[in-house]
């Protein structure tokens, strides 16, 4: 634990040092110092998950608070090396992405400082067990990562973005504010441990249930509260997005398995609820990300598709639960850590890709990219390797999580009872579904981007990155065909996590997993080994032959332009017109008028029904509400002195009574 | 021994399987028909020829084609042909079989939206749409018989779900009557594409495919005709019951397998193609029949009818 505490203390001096520093070296030093750190802290991590130990540190603190526990179990390690591993790749890869901020951008180091601060808050976070020191670590993680978003402050967009991120992190909070206080009423502590065995009844079990739900759903991204994710990601630099999006969504994750453990006895429409909320946040988020253009926007709702099967995993884990399934609650539960892990791999790989676009065309919009392939190689492999992971293909880790969550529902053919069976046969259905739409989305905007021919010629050369930001894209590429092709690994860290939820059984069956494992990455070397078959029959047959050259065919007709190729919009268009209802596309026509006609255009734009039918009615009933007491507040000086006196004559009239 | 001559079928058979298709259907248009193993030259000779590639693409429409077929051809290793033993089994195989299929999808998509091409992207758009309907209705009807039969590996799922009750028949029938809509859908068949058409607007699959040539356009080729022989031999095995002699069910299989394709190519010759904006609608057939296979297993678990 001294490591835990020197590792933290070593990021916040890294933040210290770059305020300091001068504008052109305040990312190397940030950078070494939190590598520096990270590296201690996953080490010590790592110690503790696979000795599966307890460890605990105790802070004494003045009366309100009390005495705060530090500790780490399995679980909170497990979190604990993803964000060690976040934050190693997303500080390197910062000091590369932020270099050309380096002059005429006057909140480098603020930026640097509150980024250090984001981190640590993080780590606090999946270690505190106090309810109070939480509220405050997890305050200040929210009021960080705004500050973060909001780095190109003079955008109109980037400051509303950031100002709805605050917003509904602060909504967030309430609920989680009044689920802690229930929680610390009922047990008259504000310790984690004490809440465990209060024995409450259901009513309240499902209250506070809900309460957290709202409240670290808000955070993870659960639909329909998974509205500022959207708007956040693509304003915040990518690596705060990537950091965000990989890391700081998975702390509400991490908040709500923490919750489950309070409950050993959880009533059983939780589960089934949480299976049916994460179901339509995978297929909604998949949906809103097939029809986007801007490619961080894609990601970010491609994040709450992924956020949605978590909680498919962690909702079979609990019916696993009620069920008494073993195996159904251990495949749940390991199947949602693991897609967890998973997508802090592939999620910011993604991220960093998109970034890098970012940085050497200046653009989100994939509809006037194309062809990137041709000169920055190494950047499209990687993005190709990040959007192989998050569709769940053979080879690639987002397929062995998956196919944990998809075998945790199959145990349901052993239950006696036909709701779990129904349950369990559409939530595969429902999973099939999003991982189909996942090929069209990321068919669609690996193919828009970084194939075919440049949809727009830029001014400047476009090349790969600096090597500070190609290295810890390959890294996590590399990270995620590891662990995909050899998922022993990933269990190793994965099963110690698993066990704070089997009280009884500690290391229940785990063994015919890691042999299932072993097949299935046998199998994968398998059809490694075919390919490489193919491939040189290929080689064989072409030898010793000149292949051709020539322009593609296009019907004979002669006049070719880029432009003319499949747009992302119209890429998506089929998959639209089927599900119409469910997608709001605002379209706005500019026709050519008049006898000389200028140019015509039109306008589209996708909107997110959840927020426009859902989130912004609320938001319209509620103003409404406070309007009647508007004035009260009305800016008029000469009224707040009469409030003084009323409030002064009431006092006396109070005090003389 | 039965694995070996699994794999000979899965390297072999595929031409035979469109070949007899195309046969049924000169025949019922009143023409003779080219020779049943025409493919197989036609594959051959595109494998001696050299390539002619667009100056658009990059090195993936190089490797699509490969990939797409090893992909293709390893998801066919999962698959029982003959008897109930297919190659290789494992638990909840047939997810790995899904996801192998939708990887090898996933090349030949990003391969032909390397060539710029506008057709191309129509193309892939409306495959990739297609395909991606057709998916929750596979795993319904395969994890609805998953459950029926309790076990999760997809020989397993064939072998336990055999018609020789009346209602767990049944619902393997119906099981094998959404498998062969999913084999006119993958293996871009009409009514859902037709892969003789000759107008780039209306073509699905073969327009995905106009700038490839050589070995590249054989492996396609071939992979698109090993899909539709995968789902047949599904359909078949659901078919046929365990525990034969494995002669008699090498000669079943072989005969239902013919029939298949006959049968498809009858399908073929009788109705014309569907509009482009009525084939989602035919494919939501899949998960329709997939809904009620799904019901019917749960009745038969838990029901009355037990």
């Amino acid at each position: 634990m001294g490591n835990f505490f020197l590792g933290l203390f070593l990021i916040f001096t890294g933040g210290i040092v770059s305020c300091i520093a001068g504008a052109r070296v305040k990312g190397a030093f940030f950078a070494v110092f939190s590598v520096t750190g990270a590296i201690l802290i996953l080490k010590t991590a790592v110690c503790v998950i696979l000795s599966a130990q307890l460890v605990e540190n105790f802070f004494l603190m003045p009366y309100p608070i009390g005495e705060i526990r530090i500790s780490w179990d399995s679980l909170s390690a497990f979190f604990v090396i993803l964000i060690s591993l976040g934050t190693i790749f997303s500080s390197v890869y910062a000091a590369g992405y932020l270099k050309p901020y380096a002059t005429g951008k006057d909140n480098l180091s603020s930026h640097y400082f509150l980024f250090s601060i984001l981190i640590i808050s993080m780590f606090l976070v999946v270690s505190v067990r106090n309810a109070l020191a939480f509220l405050v670590v997890w305050e200040i993680m929210s009021v960080s990562s705004f500050f973060l978003v909001v780095f190109d402050y003079e955008k109109h967009d980037t400051v509303m973005a950031g100002l709805k991120y605050l917003i509904s992190m602060h909504i967030g909070l309430i609920f989680i504010l009044m689920g802690f206080l229930i929680l610390s009423v009922k047990s008259a502590n504000l310790d984690f441990g004490s809440f465990m065995n209060i024995g409450l009844s259901r009513k309240w079990i499902d209250l506070i249930f809900a309460l957290f739900f709202i409240g670290f759903g808000t955070k993870a991204g659960f639909v329909p509260f998974h509205t500022w994710l959207p708007h956040a990601h693509p304003a915040a630099p990518s690596h705060v997005s990537a950091v965000m999006s990989g890391i700081m969504i998975k702390t509400g994750i991490y908040a709500i398995l923490r919750t489950i453990t309070f409950f050993p006895n959880l009533p059983a429409e939780i589960p089934y609820f949480f299976i049916f909320i994460s179901a339509l946040t995978c297929l909604w988020g998949i949906i809103n990300a097939t029809m986007q253009k801007e490619t961080k926007k894609l990601l970010a709702y491609s994040s709450i598709e992924n956020i949605g099967i978590i909680g498919l995993g962690i909702g079979f884990g609990m019916l696993g639960r009620l069920e008494s399934t073993p195996q159904m609650l251990l495949l749940g539960y390991s199947g949602a850590l693991a897609h967890t892990l998973n997508h802090s791999f592939f999620k910011p790989l993604l991220f960093f890709c998109a970034g890098s676009v970012y940085r050497q065309t200046h653009t989100l919009n994939m509809e006037k990219l194309g062809g990137l392939i041709k000169c920055m190689p190494v950047n499209s492999i990687l993005f190709l390797a990040g959007s192989v992971s998050i569709c769940a293909f053979p080879l690639f880790n987002g397929f062995i999580s998956e196919l944990m969550i998809y075998l945790s529902a199959f145990a349901a053919m052993n239950v006696k009872s036909p709701a779990p069976f129904a349950v369990a046969i559409l939530s595969i259905c429902a999973i099939a579904f999003t991982g189909a739409i996942a090929l069209i989305c990321f068919s669609k905007i690996f193919g828009i981007m970084f194939l075919g021919a440049p949809r727009q010629n830029f001014e400047h050369s476009i090349t790969d990155n600096s090597k500070s930001m190609l290295y810890p894209q390959t890294v996590l590429a590399i990270l995620c065909l590891i662990t995909g092709t050899i998922p022993q690994l990933l269990l190793f860290i994965v099963q110690p996590a698993v066990s704070v939820f089997l009280s009884d059984n500690p290391y229940a069956d785990f063994s015919d997993f890691y042999r299932f494992a072993v097949k299935i990455s046998l199998c994968f070397f398998g059809f490694a080994i075919l390919t490489g078959i193919i491939f040189l029959i290929r080689f064989m047959f072409l030898r010793n032959k000149k292949y051709a050259q020539c322009r593609t065919w296009n019907c004979g007709y002669q006049l070719y332009s880029p432009r003319v190729q499949y747009s992302g919009s119209s890429y998506s268009n089929p998959f639209l017109n089927i599900i119409k209802p469910l997608i709001w596309i605002c379209e706005k026509h500019y026709y050519p008028r008049g006898l000389f006609p200028k140019k015509g255009s039109v306008q589209s734009d996708c909107r997110d029904l959840a927020e426009s039918y859902l989130i912004y009615p609320f938001i319209h009933g509620v103003r409404k509400i406070l309007n009647i007491f508007s004035w009260i507040q009305s800016g008029n000086t000469q009224q707040y002195i009469l409030y003084g006196l009323i409030f002064l004559v009431l006092a006396l009239i109070w005090v003389l009574w | 021994m039965i694995q070996i001559l699994n794999v000979l079928f899965l390297l072999a058979a595929p031409f035979l399987f469109t070949g007899i298709i195309n046969r049924i259907k000169a025949i019922a248009a009143g023409r003779k028909g080219a020779p049943l193993l025409q493919q197989y030259y036609d594959f051959f000779r595109l494998m001696k020829k050299s390539e002619v590639i667009s100056t658009s693409t990059s090195f993936i429409f190089k490797l699509a084609p490969a990939i797409c077929l090893a992909s293709t051809l390893f998801a066919g290793l999962f698959v029982p042909i003959f008897t109930h033993r297919p190659v290789l089994s494992l638990e909840g195989d047939f997810i790995i079989f899904a996801y192998l299929l939708a990887f090898g999808k996933f090349f030949s998509i990003i391969g032909s939206l390397d060539t710029a091409s506008s057709f191309e992207g129509m193309g892939c758009s409306r495959e990739v749409t297609f395909s991606a309907l057709a998916e929750p209705g596979f795993f319904m009807v395969i994890a609805s018989l998953a459950f029926l039969g309790q076990v999760t590996s997809l020989s397993s799922i064939i072998a336990n779900s055999y018609i020789n009750q009346e209602l767990s028949g049944m619902i393997a029938l119906l099981g094998a009557f959404a498998l062969f809509i999913l084999i006119l859908v993958e293996g871009c068949r009409i009514p859902v594409d037709d892969p003789n058409t000759h107008l780039e607007l209306t073509m699905i699959h073969e327009v995905m495919i106009l700038d490839n040539s050589g070995p590249d356009l054989g492996f396609i080729l071939y992979s698109n005709a090993l899909k539709m022989l995968i789902f047949s031999s599904i359909i078949t095995n659901l078919i046929i019951p365990p525990g034969l002699n494995i002669l008699l069910s090498v000669f079943i299989f072989i005969s239902l397998t013919g029939l298949i394709a006959v049968f498809t190519g009858i399908i073929e010759s009788a109705i014309a193609r569907l509009r482009m904006t009525h084939v989602p609608q035919f494919i939501f057939l899949i998960t329709s029949v997939g809904l009620i296979v799904a019901a019917c297993t749960i009745l038969f678990n838990f029901g009355e009818l037990r």
